[in-house]
């Protein structure tokens, strides 16, 4: 959401300055604060604000980030929905990474009180969105809550997006239209809900 | 990729009537002549002459093994970039038993390592047959032979009418009656094993591949030793013995035990061949004489017919199970000039010509990755109404494999074989998976633009994905088949 739809209209130096400190300002990276950053460094502030997304994706959906964002990921679809609300939503997505990386070492439910309640409609509504473009491979224009209630128009991302969507996962089922699972998986009982989103299914 | 269904009938089928007693102490004596490796071929003495005398005892009924220890995997680790340039004595006829990587563990490294792995696989199963020279060192032209591969069962052979006992491992290609005659007037140019292609339709039936000159694609599918033994001792080659079979369908799997010690498991082959015509340049393929079996059809109307015919190589499956990979490993191949990219056709950086397409001929009169109108008949050559395929590659090469097939390629060059490159290789990222028994693949899509060409793209469950599509296959009874539709041709016995 772009600034000038936020209801207390700040620049993104304001807000950091006035909500985080100057601690906080001065873990911004580089490509924020005005200065011009090497292609390295670049490449590793873009890296390290994508683990913060998938952390943060993580916090929000209850899905392991190991599950979001496997080691060996053949879809990758966590660099499309970061690349998509970093287009979509620009600074109110800066906002959310920072303010998430700013309170990691918090409790998972104060955290999701601070990103959900404590830090403005946008920021909280923003969040909303990630975890049902997580859970339903759409992507829904952040907005207040109550106006989900009229089934708010929608977007699929992209058609592997829409197999990857974890609402399917945790009914322990499949997308319709499409599915990994071998012939006859309909007359078996399904694996555990543990085994979809939590780590350790090697074994 | 998918292997298509397709079926060949024999009505005298070679082994028809064979006393599977007889089979079995067969099998017992050449028992120490297993091959030392998947890529070594031991052929066996003529079966149907030999009687037992005297009944074989329990204890002297030793089938050979499914799947032999060899000695001789192909342990070769990958550069370490896919530019590097490669050793010459990378080409080698041994295989690799399993997969192998140098690190790190990451995404791109891993498919560096399979796309090697696939080049290795390709090089030692297109060695010579009739020698122990190295891929391109044959006595034909560019150094062409018939390759290892060629000589495996196809899978006519074991899937028989009524459900009959196929012959055993090495024994001569079964014939179709339609085509005996021919293959006795020309053994001297077929020899032992002619490839018997029958199939001219994709999977799903979407349709048949014709070429600049009217002719169609021919299909063929084979499997190795191990692969056939596994469904030949527990004799599931019709549908009886696949009811009785109480085991789980898990083909052998490849593996290392130590050093190059270790089992080859189970490959399956699938081969497209276009007819060598007048416009073509045999020294430029890989190429054999064929038969080109028609089976005979009623809708649409198809006389049988057979017809002997000089094919070059365009495509190539090679699938390989391992014990690491067990949804298998896809690798594709291609001949370089089948087509062109859809990035090579929008800047206009086109060759002269292709197998497949026809540079300048616009889209209406040359509709891209459409299959031609019906009817479908491979007897009525050139196709009617002068139509040939224009078929373009949806998704490019990675520069990653484009530089691993100029690596191979440069070792190849004076052959034949510099002619084909690597499409890539689709390989399980998570093959132990609880929740995804395809084991999520990677790359997500493949295909190949001569045996899957109408199902190119970027579409879940449209678009070809080896694992997804392969995954659903079943036996007759409706068990999964790990992999492979090859059992679901099973014929019920009479």
């Amino acid at each position: 959401m772009d600034d000038k739809n936020h209801p207390n209209p700040l620049t993104r130096r304001q807000f950091l300055v006035l909500s985080l400190g100057a601690a906080a300002a001065a873990a911004v990276p580089a490509h924020l604060t005005g200065a011009a950053p090497t292609p390295m460094a670049k490449a590793a502030a873009s890296a390290a604000e994508l683990e913060s997304f998938v952390q943060l994706s993580a916090l929000l959906t209850g899905i392991a980030a190991e599950k979001l964002a496997p080691a060996v990921d053949p879809v990758n679809i966590k660099q499309v929905y970061f690349d998509l609300a970093r287009k979509e939503s620009g600074d109110t997505f800066q906002q959310l990474l920072s303010i998430f990386d700013q309170n990691q070492g918090k409790p998972p439910d104060e955290i999701a009180e601070i990103i959900l309640t404590q830090s403005g409609a946008a920021v909280g509504n923003l969040a909303r969105t990630l975890m049902l473009v997580w859970y339903l491979g759409s992507w829904y224009a952040p907005r207040d809550p109550p106006q989900y209630s009229n089934f708010p128009s929608s977007t699929v991302v992209s058609p592997d997006a829409y197999t990857q969507g974890w609402v399917w996962r945790v009914a322990q089922a499949h997308p319709m239209g499409f599915s990994p699972l071998i012939f006859g998986y309909w007359g078996q009982t399904p694996p555990p809900l543990s085994d979809f989103i939590v780590p350790g299914d090697q074994s | 990729m998918t292997i298509v269904k397709g079926v060949i009938r024999v009505n005298k089928p070679f082994l028809a009537g064979l006393d599977r007693l007889f089979l079995i102490v067969l099998l017992a004596a050449v028992a120490g002549c297993a091959p030392r490796g998947g890529a070594t071929l031991t052929p066996l003495p003529p079966t149907v002459t030999i009687a037992p005398t005297v009944a074989p005892t329990e204890t002297t009924v030793v089938p050979v093994p499914i799947n032999p220890q060899v000695t001789n995997c192909n342990i070769t680790p990958p550069p370490p970039q896919p530019n590097s340039p490669l050793e010459p004595g990378t080409l080698s006829r041994d295989i690799p038993c399993a997969f192998t990587f140098a690190p790190p563990d990451t995404l791109d490294n891993l498919q560096l390592g399979f796309d090697f792995n696939s080049w290795l696989t390709f090089a030692g199963l297109n060695a010579p047959a009739d020698s122990d020279a190295l891929i391109g060192q044959g006595s034909g032209v560019g150094g062409d032979a018939p390759t290892v591969w060629e000589q495996w069962k196809e899978h006519y052979e074991i899937m028989l009418p009524d459900g009959k006992t196929p012959a055993a491992w090495g024994t001569p290609r079964l014939i179709p009656p339609a085509c005996q005659s021919l293959a006795t007037s020309s053994a001297a140019t077929l020899g032992k094993n002619p490839l018997v292609l029958s199939v001219v339709v994709q999977p799903f039936d979407t349709g048949p591949l014709i070429d600049q000159a009217g002719e169609y694609v021919l299909y063929g599918i084979s499997v190795n030793r191990p692969m056939f033994e596994f469904l030949f001792q527990n004799q599931l080659y019709n549908q009886a013995g696949q009811a009785n079979f109480a085991g789980d369908m898990l083909f052998p799997q490849g593996s290392v035990i130590a050093g190059t010690t270790g089992f080859i498991g189970a490959i399956m082959v699938k081969s497209s061949w276009k007819v060598m015509g007048p416009q073509d340049d045999p020294s430029q393929f890989h190429t054999t004489t064929a038969l080109m079996y028609t089976p005979p059809s009623d809708n649409p109307k198809i006389e049988e017919a057979c017809a002997q015919k000089t094919v070059g190589l365009v495509g190539l499956h090679v699938v390989h199970k391992t014990q690491t990979e067990p949804q298998w490993i896809w690798a594709t191949f291609e001949h370089v000039r089948n087509a062109p990219t859809q990035a090579e056709v929008d800047r206009n950086s086109l060759l002269a010509d292709y197998n497949f397409y026809q540079p300048g001929c616009a889209e209406t009169v040359c509709p891209i990755n459409q299959p031609p109108p019906r009817p479908w008949n491979p007897n009525v050559i050139p196709f009617p109404h002068n139509f040939t395929s224009q078929v373009i590659r949806l998704i490019s090469l990675t520069s990653e494999v484009s530089d691993l097939n100029t690596s191979f390629q440069s070792l190849l060059k004076g052959t034949v074989w510099e002619n084909y490159m690597l499409i890539s290789t689709q390989w399980p990222t998570d093959g132990k998976s609880k929740t995804d028994p395809t084991g999520a693949p990677f790359p997500v899509y493949l295909a190949n633009t001569t045996l899957e060409t109408y199902s190119q793209g970027e579409v879940p469950q449209a678009s070809s994905s080896c694992m997804d599509c392969h995954g659903n296959a079943t036996d007759t009874q409706g068990r999964a088949s790990d992999f492979t539709f090859i059992p679901q041709r099973a014929e019920k016995t009479p």
